[in-house]
């Protein structure tokens, strides 16, 4: 077997796996940070806490591959209109995600002590530079591994796409494999490409931990 | 504000690139001169991607000479798996499953099935790594052992009526193959054609062949259409008559060697 003849094939793939990668990792952290501002005890009172609690629960509590299912099949036939399986797929990654990352975002919020709101209060920062300015930067500082090891979990993930037929990096393997019949050198390949791709996480993530002195708080 | 900016620029890059995607797969698959084929790759012969990333096989070769007597263009819609296929047939969303399926009673039940491909089967191959086991003869001798089988096959149906074999559902058949290899089953089930695709590869391959009960018999490998899409099967039907009569599928046997 000339595993190179499909170096273009494998390139598509892993160029799938990160579209659907950043799609649903950007959509996740939009909606999942927003969610834990939302839900952390700062803002508990506030009448939004059911739905942030409702949703945390839901997109916790169903199996990924469950939801990128519904998101396939089910909710294009309620509404009647078509869906890609990426964009399907990637969407119920991100619904998935964002669940993780509203509580990852939670937990860092409510890690600022309560002085800080009063701070601000007094001095009369509107909220929105409270947040931008103040809050979040500190919360992410401490919540960074977490965020970061909840994306490379995506990234994982993305071979999900895979049930429902989108030809990313595992189905790629899957098509390889299925013409070539030699699973161990194209599972170990794919296993390869993944650590590479996760190696690249890694690296970002330190260097943006290094960005905002985690270590040396 | 930079990082709001660059926030709003990537909203917008990830609506306009969902609704490009949306769009572009509504009016491929939407159109009215489009037959709208679901298919899983990764199944070689039948359909699998070469390395240009085009879909190929003997499937796919049958389902573009049918959209050309159809007088419709080609869409082939990758599900992924076979339930997934059968879901989006009932939907609506493809008009065809052409997927190296075999015809048996049970799928008659629920869809419509046109043969295309091959004769009445009458025992399906147990895949074995290397040697049958001692004292293995027939299916009856495999009394606590583990076989690979695919959920939802004919050969899945078949297994259940051998209730002492202990099942391992494996989507693949290339991971039934590694399964055999590693030996995490004891054999696999799957259907001739690929047995004999795995046998001509892999000289390490065994076969038993085990006789099929009357009620299991397959009539060949058939194109499945939803049974209220009266019309469509009419027109297939025919099709694949022409088709027949062309010896164009018998070239496609040749070519794919599945003949």
């Amino acid at each position: 077997m000339n595993l190179f003849s499909y170096a273009a094939l494998l390139l598509r793939g892993t160029w799938i796996t990160l579209a659907s990668w950043a799609f649903a990792g950007i959509l996740s952290m939009l909606v999942g940070t927003l969610l834990g501002i939302l839900g952390c005890k700062h803002f508990m009172s506030g009448r939004f806490a059911i739905l942030v609690k409702c949703y945390t629960f839901i997109a916790k509590g169903i199996p990924a591959y469950v939801q990128i299912l519904i998101v396939y099949f089910v909710i294009p036939s309620l509404l009647n209109i078509q869906v890609s399986g990426f964009v399907a797929a990637s969407s119920a990654l991100a619904f998935c995600s964002s669940g993780y990352v509203a509580e990852i975002v939670r937990a860092g919020m409510n890690a600022i002590s309560q002085g800080q709101w009063d701070a601000c209060y007094v001095l009369g920062y509107p909220l929105y530079p409270t947040l931008t300015r103040i809050m979040l930067p500190q919360a992410f500082r401490m919540i960074l591994p977490a965020v970061c090891g909840e994306l490379e979990q995506l990234l994982k993930s993305t071979s999900l796409l895979a049930t429902i037929g989108v030809i990313e990096l595992t189905r790629t393997g899957m098509n390889i494999i299925s013409r070539e019949l030699n699973p161990l050198s194209v599972y170990s390949m794919l296993a390869c490409i993944y650590l590479l791709l996760s190696a690249f996480l890694q690296i970002g993530a330190w260097y943006v931990e290094r960005r905002f002195n985690y270590d040396y708080r | 504000m930079k990082l709001k900016t660059i926030s709003f620029i990537v909203l917008v890059l990830i609506a306009i690139v969902g609704g490009f995607v949306v769009l572009r797969n509504c009016s491929d698959s939407c159109a009215d001169d489009a037959f709208v084929v679901g298919t899983v790759s990764g199944y070689a012969p039948f359909v699998s991607i070469n390395e240009d990333g085009e879909y190929v096989g003997f499937d796919i070769d049958v389902a573009q000479a049918l959209a050309d007597r159809l007088g419709k263009k080609l869409v082939i819609n990758d599900l992924g798996s076979m339930t997934s296929l059968f879901i989006a047939l009932e939907q609506g969303k493809i008009d065809a499953i052409i997927w190296g399926l075999s015809i048996t009673q049970e799928r008659l039940n629920k869809v419509a099935m046109i043969c295309y491909q091959g004769e009445a089967v009458v025992t399906y191959p147990l895949m074995f790594w290397k040697r049958i086991p001692d004292g293995v003869t027939s299916i009856e001798d495999m009394q606590g052992r583990t076989v690979c089988v695919e959920p939802a096959s004919s050969q899945d149906a078949v297994l259940s009526n051998y209730s002492f074999i202990q099942k391992n559902p494996t989507e693949k058949v290339d991971d039934a193959l590694l399964a055999i290899q590693y030996g995490k089953a004891d054999a696999a089930f799957v259907e001739p054609a690929i047995a004999k695709k795995f046998k001509n590869k892999c000289s390490d391959i065994v076969i038993l062949d085990v006789p099929l009960a009357p009620k299991d018999q397959v009539q060949g490998i058939g194109i499945a259409i939803n049974r209220k899409n009266i019309d469509l099967t009419e027109r297939v039907k025919c099709a694949v008559s022409a088709l027949q009569d062309a010896s164009t599928i018998k070239m496609y046997e040749e070519k794919w060697g599945i003949a």
